[in-house]
């Protein structure tokens, strides 16, 4: 038996990403895109894992989404021109969903959905300090020279030469 | 058929509803009791039952969430503080302030206030996105809401107790900035979207300080749940005012710039561009937005501040707990309001620049410091 809030939070991914791409208006694809972060935070709750889950919501609406937004407010506010769905649409769609049945039908006769859920309490605090400092201490490291980088970048672009 | 016959259909059996009870009253009562009354007897009784019951249980959700610390209680509070609001700048300023509605001083200005928004027209202006300029004040109220849920009166009266509260209340936080975005752009209005515009850079670059001044208190406490805050200080014997007074400075002009008041109201600036994002909202939805939210988000900030730094409930015992932290939060709040009727709006560049150099710095300090502190106390 299938968790039934497992069901529904994915089911809002899935319609909500469908129509960030397939949105008329851009507006309302950025939109549905804050949506779709919001339900990815609802998985990792699932999870049993808040912490990153409230830095889904934190970095990914309160930033990306909010980036995407005004980046998106300031293309004019005209429809786009509607594309006729031809023949492809319909075939790339059956390739598609017959694809994800096989999938589906796959992982239902491993016997995955029968093993227990381990007895796991919520990850939060200084356990997930010492993981990340200890296993992942190198790849936190690298990323915090990228984001240096990055941010040198965006200055040495920013900057006017005077003179 | 076409859309307006079916309005039009739809409009005249609303018409015709009168008729519709005659006899539901003269056959569907009687056919009630024959039946030995379906649906109600069963379901709909017990549930009402229940819910009575809930609400006169001070332990259970329900009466959390309707009635203290929820929306009830909060939304009273709101119409009370900004009566207090308004005698508070009317007295420092040598005015009188309201004072017709009620028998004493105005009392009932804010409840008259409110009938009237409520009984005015909603217009939604031409060339307006309908769906999201309609929807952004109940989105708001619903992040103003959420808030409430995670700043705890007491261990007791807490709505949600998270592992992760403090970081609940800074992720709820930064919706804001969208639902602003997004109600700037949907009215059409070049006046709302400067305003918008502006609050975007506020309230996105003024959550970094907010959010590692807090850092160096978290790490002190070892826990990111507002209620080992408070069990922190009450082990310590003294609230986190004293021990990290940086992080409080930064906290609190920071919460000041995220509630959007004076002197940070740059993207409501009532000189320069109407009122800011909320310019094209009428009636109810003004309401929302301009006495509802805000005013809730500033007890829920003020709450924040009272638990982070001012030991929250706790207090010596002829007090209760409750009492002790609505005290200290009424305090925060009245500081809060009196800037207002105190100090000029400042400019969106020094605004910046306060942001990213003098606060952001002294967060980074604080952080520094606290880390450096640990570490002593280790050796020792």
């Amino acid at each position: 038996m299938v968790d039934p809030a497992f069901l529904l939070v994915s089911g809002l991914v899935v319609a909500t990403s469908i129509l960030a791409i397939e949105s008329r208006q851009l507006v309302y694809g950025a939109v549905n895109l804050a949506l779709m972060f919001l339900a990815v935070a609802g998985m990792f709750i699932l999870l049993d894992a808040p912490f990153i889950a409230m830095f889904q919501i934190f970095v990914n609406v309160g930033a990306v989404a909010i980036l995407v937004l005004f980046t998106v407010m300031l293309v004019s506010t005209e429809r786009w021109a509607r594309v006729p769905r031809g023949r492809e649409f319909w075939a790339a769609l059956g390739t598609s969903g017959l694809t994800v049945l096989a999938l589906v039908s796959i992982v239902a006769r491993t016997g995955l959905a029968d093993v227990p859920p381990p007895p796991a309490a919520p990850t939060v605090g200084p356990e997930i300090g010492v993981v990340m400092l200890g296993n992942y201490g190198v790849a936190l490291v690298l990323l915090g020279i990228l984001l240096a980088a990055s941010v040198i970048g965006a200055v040495a672009l920013a900057k006017v030469e005077k003179g | 058929m076409a859309v307006t016959d079916i309005w039009q259909m739809i409009k005249r059996l609303a018409e015709l509803s009168f008729w519709l009870l005659v006899p539901i009253t003269l056959f569907g009562i009687p056919a009630y009791y024959a039946l030995e009354r379906p649906i109600i007897q069963p379901y709909v009784l017990p549930f009402l039952t229940r819910l009575m019951s809930e609400l006169m249980d001070p332990a259970s959700l329900t009466f959390k969430v309707i009635l203290y610390p929820g929306f009830t209680f909060v939304v009273i509070y709101a119409a009370f503080l900004v009566l207090i609001e308004r005698k508070l700048a009317a007295k420092v300023q040598l005015r009188v302030g309201p004072q017709y509605a009620g028998r004493y001083e105005g009392v009932l200005q804010s409840f008259a206030d409110m009938f009237k928004a409520l009984s005015k027209e909603v217009i939604v202006p031409a060339g307006a996105d309908r769906l999201i300029f309609l929807s952004a004040p109940i989105i708001s109220m619903v992040v103003a809401g959420t808030l409430l849920a995670v700043v705890p009166p007491s261990p007791q009266s807490l709505i949600f107790d998270s592992p992760v509260s403090l970081l609940l209340f800074f992720s709820v936080i930064s919706f804001s900035p969208l639902v602003i975005l997004l109600a700037a752009w949907s009215s059409n209005n070049k006046f709302t979207l400067v305003g918008g515009l502006r609050a975007l850079h506020q309230l996105v670059s003024y959550e970094i300080p907010m959010v590692v001044s807090t850092l160096g208190l978290a790490l002190l406490v070892g826990s990111l749940s507002l209620v080992d805050v408070v069990r922190v200080q009450e082990r310590l014997g003294l609230p986190f005012l004293l021990l990290q007074p940086l992080a409080a400075l930064t906290f609190y002009i920071t919460m000041v710039a995220e509630l959007e008041r004076i002197p940070f109201d740059i993207p409501e600036a009532d000189s320069e561009i109407v009122a800011g994002w909320v310019t094209e909202y009428s009636g109810v939805n003004h309401l929302l937005l301009y006495g509802g939210a805000p005013v809730i988000k500033l007890y829920a900030f003020s709450g924040l501040f009272t638990t982070l730094f001012l030991g929250g409930w706790l207090g010596p015992p002829p007090i209760p707990p409750d009492l002790w932290f609505h005290l200290k939060t009424f305090l925060v709040i009245l500081s809060v309001q009196a800037l207002r009727a105190i100090y000029p709006r400042y400019r969106i560049d020094q605004l910046l620049r306060i942001g990213w150099g003098t606060l952001l710095m002294l967060a980074l300090i604080n952080l520094a410091l606290t880390i450096l502190l640990m570490g002593a106390i280790q050796v020792v």
